[in-house]
């Protein structure tokens, strides 16, 4: 992450009446890196489905959005559903888990510029979704 | 005295041609200048078909004819209210587009799914055109800034708008203003008709099995967004709807994608 300009950290209840909260802030986030319209609904829409995706789990989840002079990295953290994880590492969803999980990769490939899955203690991984800015 | 007059002026007869008009005439005077309830209640049941034909239009979205008629009516009070005599036109052609423009706002507000300000509303359906016409004019998706400065209002204000227009019933088909006088009914229009003009395009269940269970036009949608890689932009204006019907409807059809396959799950859980 070389040349992060600003950095937002926050820790969030993964009830879905906070999602709401969450698409305000990156909305905020993505109008002050100007963003266009398109682009802030597609880093909203990648990070509300990555939340989707992460059925089961409990407990909060943590989001670190850093912005640079080029690009916005968003960082989901504390994620926990083996399914999504497999599938982010497979690159698509694998075959036990077609009739429950939507292809978060395809949607992922389209929405923003690059992802990454980083693993981190006790079984939790986050996802690392970078957007280049035009 | 309305019962008087309706002796005078023969209203129970209901006359036709010049005589209808006069009569029309002399029941408005009387409502404008003096109030007259019984000459309203006599223009309201004589406008009552009226109200009825155009809310039979909308029989098929799912509510009764018999609401909506109420709903109407509302409009045809304030056509008859708001009527001016000297404008030269007939009390039916005023009070059309006005009795279309509330059953229009009743469909609208049904719609929000929550409960959404009436000024975030307002805001949201002029960020709809703002988007579109900033869209046109610079030829790229506009920026929040941009639409804040388009709506006279703030970059939060125009944030949280398109955040609560997220709240808007993926069951409600309308997306259209709330200009009483505008009579474009976007989606209500275009579903039926222009939809079956789709090509029939990639049946692969290219997201999630479930992909069957989508209209054509959703799977469309989700296709040029996912699978051709074409922008919100792009895919409203190939479709021929807003950009922001465009992320509503990506939105929801994920959404019952995910729903339908965790019913499959539940339901094969419980058959076990």
């Amino acid at each position: 992450m070389s040349s992060a300009l600003d950095k937002v950290t926050l820790r969030f209840s993964r009830k879905p009446e906070f999602l709401p909260l969450l698409r305000l802030i990156l909305g905020g986030i993505g109008a002050r890196a100007n963003l266009s319209f398109d682009a802030v609904d597609d880093i909203q829409l990648a990070v509300d489905n990555l939340i989707a995706e992460d059925r089961g789990a409990s407990g909060d989840l943590s989001m670190c959005v850093v912005l640079e002079q080029r690009a916005i990295r968003i960082l989901v953290g504390e994620l926990a559903n083996s399914d999504l994880y497999d599938t982010l590492k497979l690159g698509e969803v694998p075959e036990g888990a077609v009739d429950r999980c939507v292809d978060v990769c395809l949607l992922l490939r389209s929405l923003v510029d690059s992802y990454e899955v980083l693993e981190s203690d006790g079984g939790l991984f986050a996802v690392e979704i970078m957007r280049r800015m035009e | 005295m309305g019962r008087r007059l309706t002796g005078d002026l023969g209203y129970a007869s209901r006359g036709h041609g010049r005589l209808r008009d006069a009569e029309e005439h002399e029941l408005i005077r009387l409502v404008h200048e003096e109030g007259d309830r019984d000459a309203r209640e006599e223009l309201i049941g004589r406008y009552l078909p009226l109200v009825r034909s155009l809310a039979r239009r909308f029989a098929s979205r799912g509510q009764s004819v018999e609401d909506l008629v109420q709903v109407g009516s509302i409009g045809l009070i304030k056509a008859i209210d708001r009527f001016d005599r000297e404008r030269g036109v007939e009390l039916s052609t005023y009070a059309t587009p006005t009795i279309l423009g509330e059953i229009k706002r009743y469909f609208r507000d049904k719609g929000w799914a929550v409960k959404v300000p009436r000024a975030l509303q307002d805001l949201n359906v002029r960020l709809n055109k703002v988007i579109e016409s900033l869209t046109t004019d610079i030829g790229r998706s506009p920026t929040i800034a941009e639409l804040a400065i388009g709506c006279s209002a703030t970059e939060e204000e125009v944030l949280e708008a398109l955040e609560s227009g997220r709240a808007y019933a993926s069951l409600s088909i309308y997306s259209g203003s709330s200009s009483e006088d505008d009579d474009s009914f976007e989606l209500l229009d275009y579903l039926g008709e222009e939809e079956e003009e789709f090509e029939v395009i990639e049946r692969r269940q290219f997201l999630a099995p479930a992909m069957k269970m989508l209209d054509e036009r959703n799977r469309l949608i989700l296709h040029l967004r996912f699978f051709e890689g074409m922008t919100q932009t792009q895919i409203a204006t190939r479709v021929g709807i807003s950009q922001m019907h465009v992320s509503r409807l990506i939105r929801k059809s994920i959404e019952a994608l995910r729903n339908n396959m965790r019913d499959e799950q539940e339901s094969v859980a419980q058959d076990r």
